[in-house]
């Protein structure tokens, strides 16, 4: 009984729910009805939203009535090998430039997009690309001086010469005070044999920097090719005394001393040009900033080299970048160590770098090197082994094994090793000088004498050596 | 469980959203851009992509059409660098053989060409340290192939004076004794042959790379051996001096390519009696440019003599690796020692190249080794023709891309089939050492297709 009560009881309470909502929902039914509403079109709007970025994809075709400039802007490069990183950069940039061109935007809007386009090639060796952009840039602006020069600069790199010339002179035109341009005017038209343009572009670079190295050593050249020997010397003396460490000066220098017949100038010369190094190149702010945009990190690394001496903030800014790029790439680690201050901080790099490529000649050759200095000889002559197993086949590996071996005092193997040293660079005093102390330390004493004169042959101002032979045996090594 | 009606209507109005939306935009997309739907849902989905992509110069109508085979002596474990490689008849016997310069050997080498085809390798005259280039010559006109030998004394950078000039003379059963004309000088890259003073014997041209101090000298033959040195040039960096009459006045002039940071081209024009006028013709203004080589030949077939010239050294940074400029370029001599400048096109790690007509097609093609290329890729290429479409118009294709660090390159008809082949030469300074080689005979299958 109670049961049927109570299920009356219940339905008559459902009954009066059911009524109780439908007469609820129909009073919420407009508001229901706007809510389906706004639902479906914020449905149809984010499906168009979808469907479009998607549809943005698809770069319509070339078609009659496009505007004609599409037709100037590159296709993009492949990028199969590239970080994907620079796909998305110069896709986007590609994207943006067209479009700017299909809405009708200034043509200096237009120029700069190309011309930043260009850097973005340039800066990530498409150089046929950047090309292309500056061309666009150089035509559709009218005052920025950066186009032109970028373009003529992109060219040269080529070996292009004569159609470089015109773009220099504008942009010295456009900013005069670019020294940079000056230099390269001067360059570009000396090498194409118009020496008087070249003095006068040469001098215009002097005018703003004055003692310029570059701007002097130019000047030495166009005296020597119309033989007047005496001003160039005069340049390079100018030149030497501003910029003592620039090693190119003392090279043509030695070349002026040859040709006066004097020969231990000459030779003295030549030793302090090879003290110094290589030629750089003077800073070009226009091109050395775009470097840093580049996602190729080969590309970076040889920039760090490159810009080690003429610019070292710079080539810190590249090997970061290259860093951060490719963190796992054991050549990172490699150049790292060339510019790492302590030798602890140049061990753990290389060692780095082999935990990364253990096989890697490279890498095994300058911890063995390391390693020797430091005075663990037994892995000293374990990874120099290798290195030369690698390919580091070089006279320095065999020399740093051979003084490994030494301290060792397998003695047999050390002469050996040098020997082998001494085939690959037979002018080097500082191998002999190492084989005249292994010959020592080996009982040799009258072939130690012979390597100890042979060293002062080759350099006469060797002070070990020439110490070693006046006290009678041939030192301690360095 | 039936659905409600509004529920339903509600899934059909989305339903028809998702649908419908996508396709009115396609569907106006398509017609705007010419376009069917399908091709353009293909291109969306990522089935087809449409985006403009420079086609790659190098896979277009590809055409392998070079049988390899290493030829000469083993690996046997060593890393090889083969410094120079040419091809002559040595012996006289109507067979073309391959000299070269083995910079890991210290030795030039001769590999001689069999009747059968088969090559054998004997070592030449005495021990001669980083040997860089080797030039046939009957430098003591007695009938037999001499060698010019210039010794660098060390293949990488080196300031000392370790440098020779040297000569293997053939004692006519290809015997040679080593003679060295001069010695104890900047480090020698070409030696090439030529009378230049018109009294009838051979005189010399020595381009000296050194290395802060290198030279361009000739030397004239005075007989019995002797010969007295002339300076042309004092700057670092000579890596080639052929030689050819480039004003077409009848006498031998010198052309001389100059790397390090000067980067030019010297012609160094003769009177015919051995007085020179220096000529600079052609100089980049990229101080990294990697002057790697030059060769005369006339590219354009209008009977003077032009400059093909590569770029792509890269001996000078560590790592090793290419430029984005490495490439190739031919000077055309407009006469009156006048020269425009024509880019071939690029070819990272470019190292030498040869002008000849590869195809039979009756025009000059070019063919390039590379000794830098980007080795960690598979697809480097370290060997690549130029085709010329006959109007000096030139199309990069790709022939190899291992073994890898081709240094060294020539080319002739080494067996008589009338097709010229090629023969290279491997320099492994630096990893990977994967894909090695040393002396490598490519043999030229050309058919018409």
């Amino acid at each position: 009984m109670r049961k049927a009560a109570k299920r009356r009881t219940d339905g008559g309470r459902q009954a009066e729910s059911v009524a109780t909502r439908l007469a609820r929902r129909d009073a919420r039914l407009p508001l229901r009805a706007l809510l389906i509403v706004l639902v479906l079109i914020g449905m149809a709007g984010s499906v168009a939203w979808f469907t479009s970025s998607l549809l943005m994809r698809v770069e319509p075709p070339a078609q009659t009535g496009e505007p004609a400039l599409l037709t100037t802007v590159p296709d993009l490069p492949d990028t199969v090998g590239a970080l994907p990183a620079f796909e998305r950069v110069v896709t986007e940039s590609d994207r943006l430039l067209r479009q700017a061109i299909r809405s009708g935007a200034s043509p200096d809007t237009i120029g700069e997009m190309a011309g930043r386009l260009g850097d973005l090639y340039q800066a990530n060796t498409h150089g046929e690309l950047a090309e292309a952009c500056y061309r666009l840039a150089t035509d559709l602006t009218t005052d920025n001086p950066r186009w032109p020069y970028l373009l003529g600069y992109s060219l040269q790199e080529r070996g292009e010469a004569e159609i470089v010339t015109p773009l220099l002179e504008r942009t010295v035109e456009l900013e005069p005070s670019y020294a940079p341009a000056w230099l390269k005017l001067a360059e570009n038209r000396f090498k194409q044999g118009e020496f008087d343009g070249a003095r006068a572009a040469y001098d215009r670079r002097l005018a703003l920097t004055a003692g310029d190295p570059w701007a002097l050593l130019g000047l030495a050249r166009l005296a020597i090719e119309v033989s007047e020997w005496s001003q160039a010397e005069s340049y390079l003396l100018d030149a030497i005394e501003a910029t003592p460490q620039f090693a190119a000066l003392h090279r043509l220098l030695a070349t002026v001393h040859e040709h006066y017949g004097q020969t231990d100038a000459g030779d003295a010369s030549r030793q302090r040009a090879n003290e110094l190094g290589r030629f750089y190149a003077a800073p070009d702010p226009w091109v050395d900033g775009l470097i840093a945009q580049s996602f190729d990190v080969d590309w970076l690394l040889l920039n760090v080299s490159r810009y080690a001496l003429p610019d070292p903030n710079l080539s810190r800014v590249l090997f970061d970048r290259a860093r951060s790029l490719a963190p796992q790439d054991p050549d990172v680690y490699v150049v790292l160590h060339e510019h790492v201050e302590t030798l602890e901080e140049a061990r753990r790099a290389l060692e780095t770098a082999i935990s990364l490529d253990n096989s890697h000649p490279m890498a095994h050759m300058r911890l063995g090197e390391l390693l020797y200095r430091q005075g663990e000889h037994d892995q000293a002559v374990e990874l120099l082994s290798r290195s030369i197993h690698l390919g580091a086949d070089t006279a320095d590996a065999h020399r740093y094994l051979g003084l490994a071996l030494t301290a060792l005092g397998r003695l047999d193997d050390a002469l050996a090793t040098l020997e082998q040293a001494i085939t690959r660079a037979p002018g080097d005093a500082d191998i002999h000088y190492s084989f005249a102390y292994a010959l020592q330390r080996a009982g040799r004493q009258s072939d130690s004498t012979r390597e100890l004169r042979r060293v002062l042959e080759l350099n006469p101002g060797h002070e070990l050596a020439a110490r070693a032979l006046a006290i009678g045996n041939s030192g301690k090594e360095r | 469980m039936a659905l409600s009606r509004p529920s339903l209507l509600f899934g059909l109005a989305a339903l028809a959203i998702i649908i419908l939306v996508p396709w009115f935009l396609v569907s106006r997309e398509a017609d705007r851009q010419g376009r069917s739907v399908s091709e353009l849902i293909s291109m969306i989905v990522g089935l087809r992509d449409d985006r403009a992509v420079s086609a790659p110069v190098d896979t277009r109508a590809e055409r392998r059409f070079f049988e390899r085979r290493p030829i000469g002596r083993s690996l046997e474990g060593s890393q090889p660098w083969i410094s120079h490689v040419t091809i002559v008849d040595l012996d006289q016997d109507g067979f073309a053989d391959v000299v070269l310069c083995d910079a890991t050997m210290n030795q030039v080498s001769w590999i001689r060409q069999e009747a059968d085809g088969s090559f054998t390798e004997k070592l030449l005259g005495d021990t001669i340290l980083a040997p860089a280039h080797v030039t046939p010559s009957d430098v003591d006109l007695d009938g037999d192939i001499d060698l010019l030998v210039a010794k660098m004394g060390a293949i990488l950078p080196n300031n000392d004076k370790i440098g020779s000039v040297i000569v293997l003379e053939n004692d006519g059963q290809q015997e040679f004794t080593t003679r060295i004309l001069l010695d104890g000088i900047a480090r020698v890259t070409d030696i090439e042959p030529g009378d230049f003073d018109g009294d009838g014997d051979i005189d010399l041209v020595v381009g000296q790379f050194g290395y802060d101090d290198g030279k361009i000298r000739w030397m004239e033959n005075l007989g019995g051996w002797n010969f007295e040195s002339h300076d042309l040039l004092e700057l670092s960096g000579t890596i080639h001096t052929p030689v050819g009459d480039l004003d077409g006045d009848g006498d031998l002039d010198i052309a001389a390519v100059v790397s390090q940071e000067w980067e030019e081209i010297y012609v160094f024009e003769n009177d015919g009696k051995g007085m020179f006028d220096r000529h600079l013709v052609y100089g980049a203004t990229n101080d990294d440019f990697g002057s790697s080589g030059i060769s005369l030949v006339d590219l354009d077939l209008d009977g003077d003599l032009d400059v093909l010239y590569s770029n792509g050294d890269a001996f000078d940074y560590i790592p090793p690796g290419p430029r984005p400029w490495h490439g190739v370029q031919w000077l055309e001599n407009d006469g009156d020692l006048g020269f425009t400048y024509h880019r071939i096109g690029d070819f990272p790690g470019a190292y030498f190249a040869n002008a000849v007509d590869g195809d039979l097609d009756g025009d000059v093609d070019v063919f390039v080794v590379s000794a830098f290329n980007d080795w960690d890729s598979p697809e480097a290429a370290s060997l690549a023709w130029f085709e010329n479409d006959g109007a000096m118009g030139f199309t990069r294709r790709i022939l190899a891309t291992e073994p890898t660090h081709l240094l060294a390159l020539a080319s002739a008809d080494m067996d008589g089939d009338g097709l010229v082949d090629l023969v290279t030469g491997a320099m492994h300074v630096s990893p990977p050492y994967d894909r090695m080689s040393r002396v490598t005979l490519w043999r030229n299958t050309w058919r018409d297709p």
